[in-house]
């Protein structure tokens, strides 16, 4: 039994077409990064695998079928949008409550929030909360009821740097733990190597999936530095960032100047060929 | 485990209950409902059962024209609001099914709506209590109950609306019309057809009991006279024909708007986009 198996997937916006004959198969606790420009149609696949959005096709969750036991695939899935937008009146509290009760689980309040630094705030209103710590309750509540799989959209959209490396953090210890973990982005982060399995969409069509170290070896040199120099503006190619910018400070470079820039997906796709 | 259904209609309660819409009917339900009965009694000069008609009276148009208008409306945002505040994406990835989401709204609507109207009638029955020697709780009973069936069949009108509505001000809109056309447009339409057309006494009816509000004020009138001398000739052929059966005909056919509206709102909203 596959964690999740999408087979001939249509989905459709009146006339546009947002997804056509997309398949794939994601075997049990294996890691899946979703990659494509925006407007591609990783969160509508997203959805449609939630069985948020009706659709043309199959798609089952842990062996349920979406369209028809799709009450059941939420309660085994933990799903993260890509705006996360809660009730503005209630408070943090009130949500992992109401979660719960859905989940029919029983929950101790710091065990949610805990790790995401929210227990302080469990009696705030959600109105209230800034769109960081918004971002951090929506996984919190997804991982509610201990979800055999795990689709997170696009989840460090609204975190500061800080707040990206615990949730980096989280996904290794899941992705460690055995579960199932699709995570979207739209531009090519550093998460490309915490995966196993880099799933490229484009235009509404599955373009490839991919052994993330394959993704890796072929995107090699990934980040361009732009560096002003006495004779205008030079660009690096480098695989190692930190270690890159390391070694310009010691030749005495100002880094105040340079711009990272890192990969896009239409070079990565053109990378591997997709 | 909890029942998703009643764990939705808590919370639903719990929110209907905090609106604005619903706490401004309520006050000014029973501002309006004492008054009645306050000046219904002073009008005649008198007390006893003439003053309770008197005050029956008014309540019949307190809530022929309020309870209508305050069920839509309130109603007719309980889905819609959530699409336009994009929080309906966050309640379709639980293991929610969507006629839970819809029945909960509708349950919620009512259930508040019943306790508004519940406590505009509380207030004037507390006045009346202190005018009358004898109150005749039964009719008073009746009215309320004729009341509830009332605000539930416009409530599962604004659900209706509410699941085809793509913004609240759409919604707002379609719910003023739809009141407006059953409240005052019908009545007159009734009215002319009756003597233009020289309808026949069955056909009147029929036309009343389609409208929830002409079927309510038919119920009320028989309430307060058993003998629908109000109505003249009208009355008397209505009572030969139909007897005992006037008011199971008048419940039937508003439970039946009431179910209709619903399930079209069901199967609008399964099918629809978030």
């Amino acid at each position: 039994m596959k964690a999740i198996e999408v087979r001939g997937l249509r989905k459709t916006f009146g006339e546009r077409v947002a997804l056509e004959s997309v398949s794939m198969q994601v075997e049990k606790g294996e890691s899946v990064l979703l990659m494509g420009p925006n407007g591609s149609g990783k969160t509508t696949l997203l959805r449609c695998v939630m069985g948020i959005l009706d659709f043309e096709g199959e798609i089952s969750v842990m062996g349920l079928d979406v369209k028809r036991d799709g009450k059941e695939v939420r309660r085994v899935t933990g799903y993260v949008p890509q705006h996360v937008r809660f009730p503005e009146e209630a408070t943090v509290y009130e949500l992992v409550d109401f979660v719960s009760d859905l989940k029919g689980v029983d929950v101790e309040l710091d065990d949610v929030l805990g790790p995401f630094g929210l227990t302080e705030a469990s009696h705030v209103k959600v109105g209230a909360l800034s769109g960081g710590m918004k971002q951090r309750l929506a996984i919190a509540l997804a991982l509610i009821g201990d979800p055999q799989v795990i689709l997170m959209d696009e989840p460090f959209s609204n975190l500061d740097a800080a707040s990206r490396g615990v949730v980096t953090e989280l996904l290794k210890t899941l992705i460690e733990e055995g579960k199932t973990v699709v995570v979207s982005v739209h531009t090519v982060s550093g998460l490309i190597h915490v995966f196993e399995k880099v799933a490229v969409l484009r235009d509404g069509r599955m373009a490839g999936l991919f052994r993330a170290e394959e993704v890796l070896r072929k995107m090699r040199p990934s980040y361009r530095i732009h560096l002003r120099t006495g004779n205008g503006w030079t660009t690096l190619r480098t695989d190692d960032l930190f270690a890159a910018l390391s070694r310009l400070r010691n030749e005495g470079h100002d880094l105040r100047e340079a711009w990272v820039e890192e990969p896009d997906v239409e070079e990565l796709m053109g990378s591997v060929g997709a | 485990m909890k029942v998703t259904s009643l764990i939705l209609l808590k919370r639903d309660l719990s929110s209907a209950l905090r609106s604005r819409w619903l706490l401004g009917f309520a006050a000014s339900f029973a501002a309006m409902g004492a008054s009645f009965a306050y000046l219904g009694a002073l009008g005649l000069g008198e007390v006893g059962f003439r003053a309770y008609s008197a005050s029956v009276a008014g309540i019949i148009n307190l809530n022929l024209y309020v309870v209508p208008l305050a069920a839509v409306v309130s109603s007719s945002l309980s889905l819609v609001a959530e699409r336009e505040r994009g929080t309906l994406e966050f309640l379709l990835s639980l293991p929610v099914a969507r006629w839970e989401m819809v029945l909960s709204r509708l349950g919620a609507s009512v259930l508040s709506l019943a306790a508004a109207i519940a406590l505009g009638y509380g207030l004037a029955s507390w006045i009346l209590w202190l005018l009358l020697t004898e109150v005749d709780l039964w009719i008073y009973l009746s009215m309320f109950g004729t009341s509830v069936l009332l605000a539930s069949a416009f409530a599962g009108i604004g659900v209706l609306i509410s699941s085809a509505a793509r913004s609240r001000f759409g919604a707002l809109a379609l719910a003023l019309g739809a009141w407006i056309g059953l409240v005052m447009v019908y009545e007159v339409a009734l009215m002319a057809a009756v003597i233009l057309l020289r309808l026949d006494s069955v056909t009147v009816m029929v036309l009343m009991a389609l409208n929830p509000v002409q079927a309510s004020r038919l119920m009320m009138v028989y309430y307060v006279d058993p003998t629908l001398s109000f109505l003249g000739e009208f009355g008397v052929t209505l009572l030969r024909q139909l007897g005992g059966s006037l008011i199971p005909v008048l419940v039937s056919s508003q439970l039946a708007v009431l179910s209709v509206s619903t399930a079209i709102a069901l199967l609008i909203f399964s099918k629809s986009e978030l």
